[in-house]
């Protein structure tokens, strides 16, 4: 990988490929990364880096136009303390941060609140603290997501496995061909209409495995408003975290 | 013609799926009945491509032209293989009058498309109905049948509400 400059754009060039076009792509992080062809067809030339700067330089509106849309998308992201009154989301609504000196479990949302152990803070710090908030998330989640797949599930007409919710990187969910669903836990940090989404979403690919117009023809039968509903979640999934 | 008739099929096939589908079936029987004898397939195609075009235009066994249109629909849902037992046919073809009935009579409203939830008691008085035949299958298979029937009455809104208009009148 190779870090290189045409006038104000920054990007990472990957090693080439057979592929015939140049692959530009903006990474979750708004890093450019650039894959150039190994060889030009169809003289078999190499690509040069100057090649490449000038097929990056001939990109720039799209480059710009995303990379705005990358900042715009990322504006919701927060980062969070861990002291009494920071809010954190749970099915979309607000819930204030208390640290309380005893109680029976290390986190527990009970009165409007999200009453976590003071002693793991100290212990652990905020990572000891943010795992103990993804535990509780997996084991809330696991219930209520399943309740919505076994709901949704006969509308679409399929019967799904295993459910299982958790830490899934970039994925709000995955569907696996043998049947079985994996949600990650950030969904319990969304409304419940956008984690209904994400579940209709899932069940749909029981029946088409791609996003071909038959897979969203089947979401739209199942969920008529599933565009403000996916789009809800593209807009605000950045901030939809810990 | 063959590729005409094909891409008619698929641009419709969501206003009729039963009856969009058996002629594709019927472009591909003809093919392969007639691929030596072109212009007697010629022929059997200009006629299906009329009746393409034309649209679905009565019903069957006594049943109006929606009706047919949802029974032959929601016996692929509803049933395996599509195959309604001979016991239940009579039940069946008056859950379809039902049916037709409950949507000419709620579907007129002005923002039902945009209003969710007039579309859900809806699809709860479908689910009612389909429960109320006491055919395992249907019971079964209440909640997939009202989805799809909420589908084709979508594409069919304009088709229903007219039929509608002209009963009354």
């Amino acid at each position: 990988m190779q870090l290189r400059q045409i006038h104000d754009i920054q990007y990472q060039m990957l090693p080439g490929t057979q592929r015939r076009t140049t692959d530009i792509v903006i990474e979750r992080n708004g890093v450019v990364q650039v894959r150039a062809p190994t060889h030009m067809t169809p003289g078999q030339v190499d690509v040069t880096p100057e090649q490449v700067d000038a097929t990056v330089y001939s990109k720039r509106l799209w480059i710009y136009r995303n990379l705005a849309e990358w900042r715009d998308l990322n504006v919701s992201h927060l980062s969070r303390e861990w002291v009494n009154g920071e809010t954190f989301l749970y099915l979309g609504s607000g819930y204030r941060l208390l640290l309380v000196n005893e109680q029976d479990e290390a986190l527990k949302l009970t009165d409007g609140r999200f009453q976590l152990l003071r002693s793991i803070l100290q212990a652990s710090g905020r990572f000891g603290a943010g795992s103990v908030f993804v535990n509780w998330f997996k084991q809330k989640g696991q219930a209520r997501i399943t309740a919505r797949v076994r709901h949704h599930a006969p509308m679409v007409a399929v019967h799904p496995r295993a459910i299982e919710v958790k830490e899934l990187g970039f994925r709000w969910a995955s569907c696996q061909p043998s049947g079985n669903l994996h949600f990650h836990w950030k969904c319990m940090v969304a409304p419940l209409t956008v984690i209904d989404y994400v579940v209709v979403h899932e069940l749909c690919h029981l029946r088409h495995g791609d996003h071909s117009d038959a897979f969203w023809n089947e979401v739209d039968k199942v969920m008529p408003d599933y565009r403000e509903r996916k789009e809800w979640l593209r807009q605000h999934g950045e901030g939809l975290t810990l | 013609m063959e590729h005409a008739i094909r891409k008619h099929c698929t641009v419709h096939h969501d206003e009729d799926p039963a009856f969009y589908k058996s002629l594709s079936a019927k472009v591909d029987a003809l093919i392969s009945q007639h691929h030596e004898q072109w212009d007697l397939l010629a022929e059997k195609l200009e006629d299906l491509r009329n009746e393409a075009a034309a649209g679905r235009q009565t019903g069957k066994d006594g049943m109006g032209r929606e009706a047919t249109t949802f029974f032959e629909h929601l016996a692929q849902v509803g049933f395996e293989n599509g195959q309604i037992p001979a016991e239940h046919l009579p039940t069946f073809r008056s859950l379809m009058y039902r049916v037709v009935e409950i949507l000419q009579k709620t579907i007129v409203s002005i923002d039902f498309w945009t209003n969710a939830d007039k579309q859900k008691r809806v699809r709860g008085m479908l689910k009612t109905a389909f429960s109320a035949t006491g055919i395992d299958s249907v019971k079964s298979n209440r909640e997939r049948m009202a989805v799809e029937v909420m589908k084709l009455v979508k594409n069919r809104h304009d088709t229903l509400t007219r039929t509608r208009q002209v009963q009354e009148t």
